[in-house]
This record gives structure tokens, C-alpha cells and sequence, in this order.
């Protein structure tokens, strides 16, 4: 489709006028194009980091999406708070780093587990795609530093949820302040044309 | 007197002015320029920082978190954005004995995330992933650690990508 129309006959000695007409089209155009180049090169992203610890009891594969007092690092999505950003719908890289300390006696060896889910809204909060990392407690200090990502495929209104689960039946475990989640939108679920 | 189009501020004349040639430079020049900065912007959404590299490989001793240290072993972030970071351990010669082993992304010296494992003296490779928001000029270090006995010989494969480029 052409971005700028020809003067009519009747129009060629009024050149103002086809020049006011010439640069309202053009801007017109060009704005469309940098509204999809906008689109297309600002990937919908959030990232945020737990400003407090987070304690988990033993053996209960605790939810732990938004504990911990998250602050946003960067958000270039539109949506105030994590998992909301699934509304988009897509292809995402969603994944959590984080240190998990026993907040008393340590029982060596025993599993620490992250599980990074999407699930449908629509569907009462049905799994939808599923990815695990599992660690088992070395007992050197400083804890387990864990990370776990995934790229998922979800439709519009889905929600992720990161849950950890522990067997450190001695004490709780503490997900140290500081650990860091984040969502960004690779694209949409079918591509017509790849570039 | 001259007008201009709401977002651009593309010039034109206004109805009976006199219209001399700078008026059509003026409007050609002005979308030129608007061109070429869409230009940037698509060319830099194209052509997003990537780098990979592997460090030189350290000698570390038991129970000594130590920074890694010789070619590779820093990256200076090339323009304010959100990275995707990824460090792998890759193992030359085993310690004797080791109880565990734990690999740490930094950003200007401060720990951003790892991973640790617990692999009872039988090695393997591992690595840390995680994204991070970062500033043109801030450095990523690798720095790595284990428990018991002798020393470990080992590199960090690993990537930086740009996800989200921050103007």
C-alpha cells in the first residue's frame, strides 16, 4: 500500500497545501512502522529480586512466587506484578536464581528442589508445562546456590508459579534475600513469517 | 509562518506563503532523518550484544572462593539493557577428593546468582543461568569453589546475550 498519495490536478499550484499533505502522510506511515518496530524489539520483560528471606518448612513444595518482599529491577511489560505478564500469551524464558540455607542443623544430602510451572486461569489453575532442578545439600557453608529456567509455551491468561521443596527435616530452609526471577516474551505462539 | 506535523515536527509551508526550495530540503531532510533513526533502531534490535567465550584456566585450592583470573575472565557490558548470563564449569583435572562444587556470576564484583553441587568426588560439568538487568561499563566475573582435598583445574565456558536493549 502507498504511504503518500499523488496531488490531483486541480491541487498542483497550491504547493503548501501538497506539502503540508506530503508531510502529515509520511508521518502517518513512518509512526505505524515505528509502533511495529517498537513492538517487535522491546521483548515484554520483567525481572525482580526478593528484598527478605523467604523460610520454607520441610517436605511441603511451598509456593514462593511472590513471598519475599520482590522489588522490580526492570519491567518494560505494562503489567504492575509478576506472573501477570503471562496475560500476553507467547513463547517465555522464565527462570529464578536463588541460595537456599538451612536456618538451623543442616541434614546432609538431602534433596532441595525448584519447579518453575505455568498454569491456565482458565482452566481452575491446570498445569500447563512443568521444568524441576534438583540439588541434593552438599552441608559446606554458604548453602545451595540453585538456578532453574525454562522457555514455555503458554496461551493468554496463564499464570507461572515457582515452588521449592526441601527434605531438611532438622530446620526450616531460608531462600536467602536476593534471589532474582524473571519473564521475558521470545514471541508469539505460531509465526507466520520468520525474518 | 511555517507549521508542523503533530509527532515529527515534519515542516511545511502554510498556505500563501512564498515557497522557495528550502521549504521541500527542509521536509526531505526532516524524514530523512527520522529514516535513519529507525534505521539504528531496527539495525541494533538485529544485531542484539552477544559474546562467548572460555576463561583461562585457574588452579584453585580446597575451601578457597577464588575469582577467576586470566584471558576471558571479564566482560565489560557494551550498553545499558537486561542480560542473559550463563556460566559453565569445565573441569581439566580433578581435585583429589570433593565434596562440592559451586560456580558465581558477578556483576563489578558483586555475586548476582550461581550453582552448587554435591557430586561425592565424581566430577561433572554444571553451570549457573540467570538474567539480570546491567549498566554499559559494568563488569561480569566468574568466581568458583569447592570442598576437599588437593586442587581443581578448571575454566567457565560461558555467554552473555542481550535481551532488552534500555534507551
Amino acid at each position: 500500500m502507498a504511504c503518500l498519495t499523488c496531488p490531483s490536478e486541480a491541487s498542483l499550484g497550491d504547493v503548501a497545501l501538497i506539502l503540508q499533505k506530503t508531510a502529515l502522510e509520511a508521518e502517518a506511515c513512518i509512526y505505524e512502522q515505528e509502533i511495529a518496530l517498537q513492538t517487535a524489539i522491546n521483548r515484554p520483560t520483567l525481572v525482580w529480586q526478593t528484598a527478605s528471606s523467604i523460610s520454607v518448612i520441610p517436605n511441603s513444595d511451598e509456593q514462593i512466587t511472590l513471598q519475599g518482599n520482590p522489588t522490580i529491577l526492570f519491567n518494560n511489560t505494562g503489567f504492575g506484578s509478576p506472573p501477570s505478564v503471562f496475560a500476553l500469551g507467547g513463547i517465555f524464558l522464565y527462570g529464578i536464581t536463588l541460595n537456599a540455607v538451612a536456618s538451623g542443623t543442616v541434614n546432609d544430602n538431602t534433596i532441595r528442589r525448584i519447579t518453575l510451572q505455568t498454569v491456565d486461569n482458565l482452566f481452575n489453575g491446570s498445569p500447563i508445562d512443568t521444568v524441576y532442578y534438583t540439588v541434593f545439600e552438599t552441608s559446606a557453608a554458604g548453602g545451595m546456590d540453585m538456578t532453574c529456567w525454562g522457555l514455555f509455551s503458554v496461551p493468554v491468561n496463564s499464570s507461572a508459579i515457582i515452588r521449592f521443596v526441601h527434605a531438611n527435616t532438622s530446620s526450616n530452609i531460608n531462600i536467602s534475600a536476593g534471589a532474582i526471577q524473571y519473564i521475558t516474551r521470545i514471541g508469539d505462539n505460531s509465526t507466520v513469517r520468520a525474518v | 509562518m511555517p507549521q508542523s506535523t503533530p509527532i515529527y515536527s515534519f515542516p511545511y509551508p502554510c498556505e500563501g506563503e512564498d515557497i522557495t526550495v528550502t521549504a521541500f530540503a527542509n521536509l526531505a531532510n526532516a524524514i530523512d532523518s527520522k529514516l535513519a533513526e529507525l534505521n539504528t533502531d531496527s539495525y541494533e534490535a538485529r544485531n542484539r550484544y552477544n559474546f562467548a567465550a572460555e576463561t583461562a584456566q585457574n588452579v584453585l585450592a580446597a575451601g578457597v572462593d577464588t575469582v577467576l583470573a586470566g584471558a576471558n575472565s571479564t566482560y565489560t557490558i557494551p550498553a545499558d539493557g537486561v542480560y542473559f548470563i550463563k556460566a559453565k564449569c569445565f573441569n581439566y583435572v580433578d581435585p583429589a577428593t570433593f565434596t562440592s562444587l559451586r560456580v558465581r556470576v558477578r556483576k563489578n564484583a558483586v555475586v548476582q546468582f550461581g550453582a552448587r553441587q554435591n557430586p561425592e568426588s565424581q566430577m561433572l560439568d554444571f553451570l549457573a543461568a540467570g538474567m539480570i538487568p546491567a549498566a554499559a561499563g559494568d563488569t561480569i566475573s566468574f568466581q568458583a569453589l569447592f570442598t576437599g582435598t588437593g586442587s581443581w583445574t578448571m575454566s567457565v565456558i560461558w555467554y552473555v546475550a542481550m535481551f532488552v536493549r534500555i534507551q
